[in-house]
């Protein structure tokens, strides 16, 4: 007997089953459930519950991915890069919130005027009024000398304008307490690699590279390396002095407010 | 081949609502379309036809009774062989019936004998007496109930690999048997 007789003799044996009529089966009373015993259980759910909470769970894992990411974005990524420049040369980078991200001294004096200081995680204005304080502190800032420079670097120009503004406002209050009345020139920057590069050649920042080449390129009597180891005091005076009244070409930007 | 074109069931998942909606028609509908189905089944665990009769009417009151819960799954015949199985189950706890019947308690049982085709009845008598219960499950399942050895599987939770060897065994060990009873005869 082969394989598929055996099966079509089961088939065969079974279907000869004496059965109760169908009538007798409807007839027999039942009770509907209010819910599923032991009996009537799904098992297949099973596997779809399981399946509904992997997927609960993956979206879950998702999520907090998404809120992870979102808030290391806000809180640890760079959104704007600001730089301080009187002689000493700090650059200040915060994230979307205004907080501070880090704070590097680009010369010798901004080293000094870090010192024992730690400035990460607060707001941008409290380190900047510590920043003024340190270099008062340490004869940066006088009654006579009290240029300062203000560079933000960011893609949105709006939030740029923003920031200047609000860290222009934080200098003068912060001066203008200690009876300084600062003369604060204000520029948005863009950069490029190359920028990046020759800042650093000349332990500058970028802010005061933008200003420097500004004025370069309306003097071509002067150059970079001289005007690198200027203050901005003083090359604001020359700025003065030489009647160079628009740097803003190269910059773009540079906002002289006395 | 004849007798394999009703193995397939097109059963569709809305008869379900049906029953709960009280359409008699409907519930008369899947009785009638899966009885051979169920009672193969509770058979290859009961090894027993008053037993698996019992157990063939509380399948279906039991689906009667639960219709409104059942919830799609997109295998309607899977829901109705879970409760058969735990029903049969079930029954074979409470009347302490062991794997280890001896073949000669079946072969003499006069259960059978409303087969009326002596070969068909050796045949049936042999697969409940020699095949273990998976065996059984497995050979009733994809020979009566139509079900693809991969949703045999699912059912009863083992490989695919070992629905494959157990139905080829099987089927193998039941040959062998008749062939010795014919020798014998």
């Amino acid at each position: 007997m082969s394989h598929n007789n055996i099966i079509q003799a089961l088939n065969r044996a079974i279907s000869c089953t004496p059965i109760s009529a169908f009538e007798d089966l409807s007839a027999i009373p039942f009770e509907k459930m209010t819910k599923h015993d032991y009996i009537t259980r799904q098992d297949v759910s099973k596997t779809k519950v399981h399946l509904k909470n992997y997927s609960a769970l993956l979206g879950f894992c998702l999520l907090m991915l998404a809120t992870i990411s979102w808030w290391y974005a806000t809180n640890y990524n760079t959104d704007s890069m600001i730089t301080l420049d009187v002689n000493p040369s700090i650059q200040i980078e915060i994230n979307q919130k205004n907080y501070i991200v880090s704070v590097t001294a680009l010369n010798n004096d901004a080293k000094i005027v870090l010192e024992g200081n730690h400035f990460k995680g607060q707001k941008l204005e409290d380190a900047i009024a510590v920043l003024l304080k340190s270099m008062i502190e340490h004869n940066y800032l006088t009654q006579n000398k009290k240029t300062i420079l203000l560079s933000v670097l960011n893609k949105d120009s709006k939030k740029a304008d923003t920031i200047i503004n609000q860290t222009k406002k934080s200098v003068e209050n912060t001066l203008n307490a200690q009876d300084i009345h600062p003369i604060i020139m204000t520029q948005l920057i863009d950069t490029s690699d190359f920028e990046i590069k020759l800042a650093k050649q000349y332990h500058i920042s970028l802010g005061k590279l933008k200003m420097i080449q500004s004025v370069v390129s309306k003097n071509p009597q002067l150059d970079l390396e001289t005007l690198s180891r200027m203050t901005i005091q003083q090359l604001y005076d020359l700025i003065k002095e030489n009647a160079i009244d628009d740097v803003n070409d190269h910059t773009g930007d540079l906002d002289i407010n006395k | 081949m004849k007798d394999r074109k009703y193995r397939k069931i097109n059963l569709e998942e809305d008869i379900f609502v049906q029953i709960a909606n009280n359409d008699s028609k409907a519930f008369e509908e899947l009785y009638l379309s899966t009885w051979r189905n169920v009672y193969a089944f509770a058979l290859s665990i009961l090894r027993n036809h008053e037993d698996s009769m019992d157990v063939l009417q509380d399948t279906y009151l039991k689906i009667r009774s639960a219709a409104h819960l059942y919830q799609p799954m997109g295998k309607p015949m899977a829901w109705i062989f879970t409760i058969t199985r735990n029903l049969a189950m079930s029954k074979l706890r409470l009347i302490n019936k062991s794997e280890s019947a001896l073949p000669e308690e079946l072969e003499n049982s006069l259960s059978f004998s409303y087969i009326s085709n002596i070969d068909d009845r050796i045949v049936l008598i042999a697969a409940l007496s020699i095949l273990d219960m998976e065996e059984r499950e497995i050979i009733m399942l994809h020979a009566i109930s139509g079900f693809k050895h991969r949703e045999i599987a699912k059912h009863l939770g083992i490989s695919l690999g070992t629905v494959l060897s157990k139905y080829n065994r099987g089927l193998k060990k039941l040959k062998k048997h008749l062939k010795d009873q014919e020798g014998q005869g």
